[in-house]
C-alpha cells in the first residue's frame, strides 16, 4: 500500500507540474511572438518614416510609404500589415507615420487569437531646399 | 515511529517543492527575457530617436544665420541674413572681386583703390564666414535642432524616464565630409576675368567649384563648403565622420558640413547613443555680384585750329548738326582777312540712333572692347553674349544730352538670380544703385583709324583778306579707353569713347 500510495502521488505532482509548466511554456511563446512582431512593427514605421521624409510632398509620400508597406513579406504570424497614417507637416518639417500590424498568437489564449499591434514613427523631412 | 513520520513526510513534498521552484525559475526566466527583450527595444528607440534629432540637426543647420556686411547684402537670402546656403555664394562674390584685382594687376589697370577694395572684400567674407562658423561649431546651436526632434521620439519601452535628451557629457563635433567634391556653385569660363583659375571641375556640363579644396586668388585663400548635388542631408558612418574632422591645409575657419551629437535617456540607468548626419540646402548657384553694373561713356570732342593754333574746343552730340567754332579769327602772314570757320558734325552717328552703331561710329577694332564688357557683364549675368550685348546696345537709342549708359541687371526672382539686363541713362533707376571704391586705372585699348574730311567736315568764310576761302580740312578720330573695376563698389567696369574731329583752317588756298 506504501509503495503504490508513493508512486501515484509522484505522478499526480508531476502532472500537477506540467499544468503548471505548459501554460507558462505557452505564454513565454506568445510572449516572445508578440515582443518580436512589435518590434518588427516598430523597425517598419521607422523604414516607412525615413522613406516619407524623402519625398516632397503629402502626397508623394504617402505612395512612397504605400509602396514600402506592399514589399513588406506576411508570414504565418504576421497576417497583414496597413498603413493608417501618413502626416507629412511641412510647417514642422516632420513626417509621421502609423502602422497596425495585425499580428496572430502562434498559441492561441482564451479570448485572444489575434493582436492589432500599432507603431508611430516621426522622421524630419529632409527632401525640402532651404528656404531662399 | 517518529523517524518513520519523518521519512514520510520528505518523500510526499519532494515532487511538488522541486516542480514549484522549477516554475518559479522558469517564471524568472521569462520576466528576465521579457526585461531583455524591453531594453534591447529600448535601446533601439533611443538610438532611433538619436538617428532622427541628428538628422535634424543637419537639416536645420540652415537655419543657422548670420548678418553680413552690406556689400554682401545681393547674396544674402530674403531675410538679409548667411547661413549655410549661401556662404558660398558670398565667397564666390570675393572670389570674383579678387580674380578681378589679380587679372587688373597683370594687364596694368591696377590702382591702391583697386587693391584695397578688393582686400576689403576679402576681409568682409572672412568676417562673416568667421561668425557663422562659430555658431556652426557651437553645441548650442546643434542642442536645440536634436531637443526639437529627440523630445518627440521618446524611448518609450524605457519607460515613463524614457524621454531622450542631448548628452551633457557629449562631445559635440563637426567636420568637412566629401573632400574635394562639389560645392553649391558653378560657373561658366567666360565669367572669369584672364588667368583666372579657380579649383573647379565638370560634372554634367557644368562647371563646378570644388569644396574644402582651397586655391589662391591675388594672394589670399578661398575655400568653399561641399554641398554635393542630388544628396539631401542624411546619416554617415562614425569612421566616415571622424577621418573628415581634421583641418583643412591653408583653410583657417572652415564651414563645417557634417555634425555628430549623441543623446541619452535617464531612465533605469543611463544609456547613451550618438549619430552623425551631413547637411546640404539642396540650393545651387551660379557664381555672381548680382548688384553690379557696367558704363559706357560717349562723348564727342571738335577742336578748332586756325593756321595750327587751337582757337577753340566744343562738343556735340549724336545728330547731325552744324557748329561755327571760329568767329572772325584774324589772319596772319601769309594769309589776311577774318575767318569764320564751320563744321558739319555728329555725322559719324547718322547710320543709326542706337548705343551698337554709336560704338562702332568709325573703323576700328571694336570686339576687344565689346568682349570686356561681356566678360564683366557676365560676372552678373552669367552666359551673357557678344551677340546679347549687340542686341542690348541696338534696343537703346541714343538720348540727347546723356553720355554716359548704365548696364545693370534687373531680378524678379528673390535670390537674386537669373536676371535681366537692361541700360539707363540715369542711375537712379536702378534701386539699388550705391557705388563704393574699386576702380582700377583707365588704360587706352582702341585707337579708332583716323578719317579725313569724313563723315564729318568743314568750311570757311574769310571777309577782308586776300582769299574768299582757304585750305581746310577735318581729321575725325576715336580712342577708347577701359577702366575696370573689382566689383566691391558695384562698378566692375567703364567703356569711354572719346571722338575728335579736328577742324583744320589754314587762311590760304591748298597748294
Amino acid at each position: 500500500m506504501r509503495t503504490r500510495s508513493g508512486k501515484g502521488q509522484s505522478l499526480v505532482e508531476v502532472m500537477a507540474g506540467f499544468m503548471v509548466f505548459i501554460p507558462l511554456a505557452f505564454l513565454a511563446v506568445d510572449v516572445v511572438g508578440v515582443t518580436s512582431a512589435s518590434q518588427s512593427n516598430e523597425q517598419l514605421a521607422e523604414s516607412l518614416a525615413r522613406v516619407a521624409a524623402n519625398q516632397g510632398s503629402q502626397a508623394m509620400a504617402q505612395r512612397a510609404a504605400e509602396d514600402a508597406v506592399s514589399n513588406f513579406q506576411t508570414n504565418a504570424t504576421i497576417t497583414a500589415v496597413t498603413l493608417e497614417l501618413v502626416k507629412y507637416d511641412v510647417g514642422l518639417g516632420q513626417v509621421s507615420i502609423t502602422t497596425a500590424m495585425n499580428f496572430k498568437l502562434p498559441i492561441p489564449m482564451p479570448g485572444y487569437t489575434t493582436m492589432i499591434l500599432r507603431s508611430n514613427a516621426v522622421q524630419p523631412i529632409v527632401a525640402t531646399p532651404a528656404p531662399l | 515511529m517518529r523517524n518513520r513520520s519523518l521519512k514520510i513526510r520528505g518523500t510526499r513534498g519532494a515532487s511538488l517543492g522541486l516542480i514549484a521552484m522549477g516554475a518559479l525559475l522558469v517564471i524568472i526566466a521569462i520576466f528576465a527575457a521579457f526585461q531583455f527583450a524591453v531594453y534591447m527595444g529600448g535601446s533601439r528607440e533611443l538610438r532611433n530617436s538619436v538617428d532622427a534629432a541628428a538628422l535634424n540637426v543637419s537639416k536645420r543647420m540652415i537655419e543657422v544665420k548670420v548678418a553680413p556686411d552690406p556689400e554682401y547684402s545681393d547674396i544674402a537670402d530674403t531675410t538679409g541674413n548667411i547661413g549655410l546656403m549661401n556662404i558660398n555664394r558670398l565667397w564666390a562674390k570675393a572670389y570674383l572681386i579678387n580674380a578681378n584685382q589679380e587679372a587688373m594687376m597683370k594687364e596694368g589697370y591696377s590702382t591702391s583703390e583697386s587693391s584695397t577694395s578688393a582686400s576689403v572684400a576679402y576681409q568682409k567674407a572672412e568676417a562673416t564666414n568667421a561668425n557663422l562658423a562659430s555658431m556652426l561649431n557651437s553645441k548650442t546651436s546643434g542642442d536645440q535642432y536634436f531637443k526639437q526632434m529627440a523630445g518627440t521620439k521618446p524611448a518609450k519601452l524605457l519607460g515613463a524616464d524614457g524621454g531622450v535628451t542631448t548628452n551633457t557629457q557629449s562631445t559635440w563635433a563637426v567636420a568637412m565630409v566629401n573632400r574635394g567634391a562639389e560645392s553649391n556653385i558653378n560657373y561658366q569660363q567666360q565669367q572669369l576675368p584672364d588667368g583666372a583659375q579657380p579649383n573647379g571641375f565638370n560634372q554634367n556640363g557644368k562647371l563646378w567649384l570644388r569644396g574644402y579644396s582651397p586655391f589662391v586668388a591675388n594672394g589670399q585663400p578661398f575655400c568653399f563648403t561641399t554641398f554635393r548635388n542630388n544628396e539631401m542631408p542624411h546619416l554617415i558612418s562614425d569612421t566616415v565622420f571622424s577621418q573628415n574632422q581634421g583641418p583643412i591645409p591653408q583653410a583657417s575657419n572652415p564651414i563645417p558640413n557634417a555634425f555628430r551629437e549623441s543623446g541619452q535617456t535617464n531612465s533605469m540607468q543611463t544609456i547613451s547613443a550618438a549619430a552623425n548626419a551631413v547637411a546640404n540646402p539642396q540650393r545651387q548657384f551660379t557664381m555672381a555680384i548680382p548688384h553690379s553694373f557696367v558704363t559706357i561713356t560717349i562723348v564727342n570732342h571738335a577742336k578748332w585750329f586756325v593756321q595750327g593754333t587751337q582757337v577753340a574746343k566744343t562738343t556735340y552730340g549724336f545728330t547731325k548738326e552744324t557748329q561755327q567754332g571760329v568767329v572772325k579769327k584774324k589772319l596772319h602772314d601769309p594769309a589776311s582777312g577774318l575767318l569764320d570757320g564751320f563744321a558739319s558734325l555728329g555725322n559719324e552717328y547718322a547710320s543709326g540712333n542706337n548705343l551698337w552703331t554709336a560704338l562702332n561710329a568709325l573703323p576700328g577694332d571694336h570686339n576687344t572692347p565689346a568682349m570686356k564688357l561681356v566678360q564683366r557683364i557676365n560676372e552678373f549675368k552669367p552666359g551673357f553674349t557678344l551677340q546679347n550685348l549687340q542686341q542690348l546696345m541696338q534696343s537703346q537709342n541714343l538720348v540727347p544730352n546723356a553720355n554716359t549708359y548704365y548696364i545693370y541687371p534687373v531680378y524678379s526672382s528673390p535670390d537674386s538670380t537669373n536676371p535681366s539686363v537692361l541700360v539707363t541713362t540715369t542711375p537712379n533707376k536702378i534701386p539699388w544703385f550705391n557705388p563704393g571704391l574699386g576702380l582700377g586705372s583707365s588704360n587706352l585699348i582702341v585707337t579708332e583709324e583716323m578719317q579725313k574730311n569724313q563723315p564729318n567736315y568743314c568750311w570757311d568764310i574769310i571777309t577782308e583778306g586776300k582769299y574768299a576761302s582757304g585750305q581746310h580740312y577735318t581729321e575725325v578720330s576715336g580712342k577708347i579707353f577701359w577702366q575696370p573695376g573689382t566689383g566691391a563698389g558695384q562698378c566692375l567696369g567703364n567703356l569711354w569713347v572719346g571722338r575728335l574731329t579736328q577742324c583744320i583752317f589754314t587762311g590760304v588756298p591748298a597748294p
